[in-house]
């Protein structure tokens, strides 16, 4: 059956209005924070916010080959990433052959610009794929409570215990911002099964420590970076990862059971460059313009 | 902060490109449209920022904005006012709501 045929667009008209809108925005930019233009000048925004006219000297982040590229929303992204799952993933969930753990890497990487991989330096848990559960705040430094935590999650509650790493700051002065981030974006693995626990304690522990993750359901094709912060959770309870209040809540599994499967990467980010958070666009083609 | 800044206005460039997929068009039409969109949020998104964060960090978030590399952390929060957030929001959502509104109007007409 042949596809249906898109409507058209009255391209050349939406070309010009844009541009209008374009102009006008750089111009109220300037005029409110002149010194921005110094700030500019050798840079390529500054092209773009000088010229009034002329082609655009942008070469932004977008694709610039893009017969083999498309540009797609955010919610289509997700829908095409959990269907592509829907179809590579095994059921139940449970560990993935080499090929599919290869093939699942270079699909997060066309579609979120990230390196990830189920194996990493020689380390891999013991499945990349498996049910997430929700798991509470953890303390961040002595005294710390839930309410401190703020946001909509406090319900949530926060662990009797620290986490398998201790607390991520000695005291309430001394978390970053950078360690808040970390609590709030962290996962619980199973370091404790893994067959070389007992023999590589003190070199895993350490490697495994704030490892960053890609954590992705395959059922809404949502992503996110987390970090790992704790280990667990058993294996009696059937789940093979735990998942941060936060992290739960945007990958939409904080809902009637509050767990559900999950692809679990390790990220190659040697430089520290990837933020934690949710994943919403590629990386590596970041739609604006670049230095 | 700024961490939420940059990925909030990553989206909506996102989003709102994401309705030219809905008509037919050639690919470096369509590329075009994208840019032109994209340095329409940038620049607004950028003078909002600008207009609420100390000068101090005016260097700091143009090159972010410039770089394209998503910030770790920028400015330390107790020094912004709680409602930036909101301000940059709505401001951002008022420009989505404009553009997308073009592009749907430039797809009705004949």
């Amino acid at each position: 059956m042949k596809p249906a045929r898109k409507p058209q667009l009255q391209s050349e008209q939406l070309r010009s209005r844009l541009k209008v809108k374009q102009i006008a925005s750089r111009n109220l930019l300037v005029e409110r924070h002149p010194h921005v233009v110094r700030l500019l000048t050798s840079g390529v925004l500054a092209g773009s916010l000088m010229l009034s006219s002329g082609p655009l000297s942008t070469v932004a982040a977008l694709p610039s080959t893009s017969e083999n590229r498309t540009v797609s929303a955010p919610d289509e992204l997700r829908r095409q990433i959990a269907d592509q799952l829907s179809r590579q993933l095994p059921s139940p969930p449970g560990p993935l052959s080499f090929g599919q753990e290869t093939a699942l890497s270079d699909l997060f990487h066309r579609t979120w610009g990230i390196h990830s991989m189920a194996e990493l330096e020689g380390n891999r848990l013991n499945t990349a794929y498996g049910l997430i559960g929700a798991e509470q705040h953890l303390p961040r430094y002595p005294g710390d409570t839930a309410a401190a935590h703020g946001g909509q999650f406090i319900n949530s509650g926060i662990t009797p215990g620290r986490g398998a790493w201790g607390y991520f700051a000695p005291s309430r002065q001394q978390l970053t911002a950078d360690l808040v981030e970390k609590e709030r974006y962290y996962v619980a693995v199973q370091t404790l099964y893994l067959p070389d626990w007992t023999i590589r304690l003190s070199y895993l522990r350490d490697w495994y420590k704030y490892r960053k993750v890609l954590v992705v359901n395959p059922q809404n094709g949502k992503a996110v970076v987390a970090v790992v912060g704790d280990a667990g959770p058993a294996s009696w309870t059937g789940k093979h990862f735990g998942g941060s209040p936060e992290i739960m809540a945007y990958l939409g599994l904080n809902v009637g059971k509050q767990k559900g499967p999950v692809v679990l990467f390790f990220v190659d980010d040697p430089g520290d460059n990837i933020p934690l958070g949710p994943l919403e666009y590629n990386l590596e083609q970041p739609l604006l313009l670049p230095g | 902060m700024i961490a939420h800044f940059y990925r909030y206005h990553q989206t909506v460039i996102a989003e709102i490109v994401g309705e030219l997929v809905e008509f037919d068009m050639e690919v470096d039409q369509r590329q075009e449209l994208a840019q032109v969109i994209a340095e329409t949020v940038v620049n607004h998104c950028l003078r909002v920022l600008l207009d609420h964060f100390p000068p101090a960090t005016h260097a700091e978030l143009v090159a972010v904005f410039k770089s394209g590399k998503e910030p770790r952390v920028l400015v330390d929060p107790q020094q912004l006012r709680s409602d930036i957030q909101e301000i940059v929001e709505k401001e951002i959502g008022k420009v989505k709501r404009d553009l997308v509104a073009e592009i749907r109007r430039a797809g009705k007409k004949k």
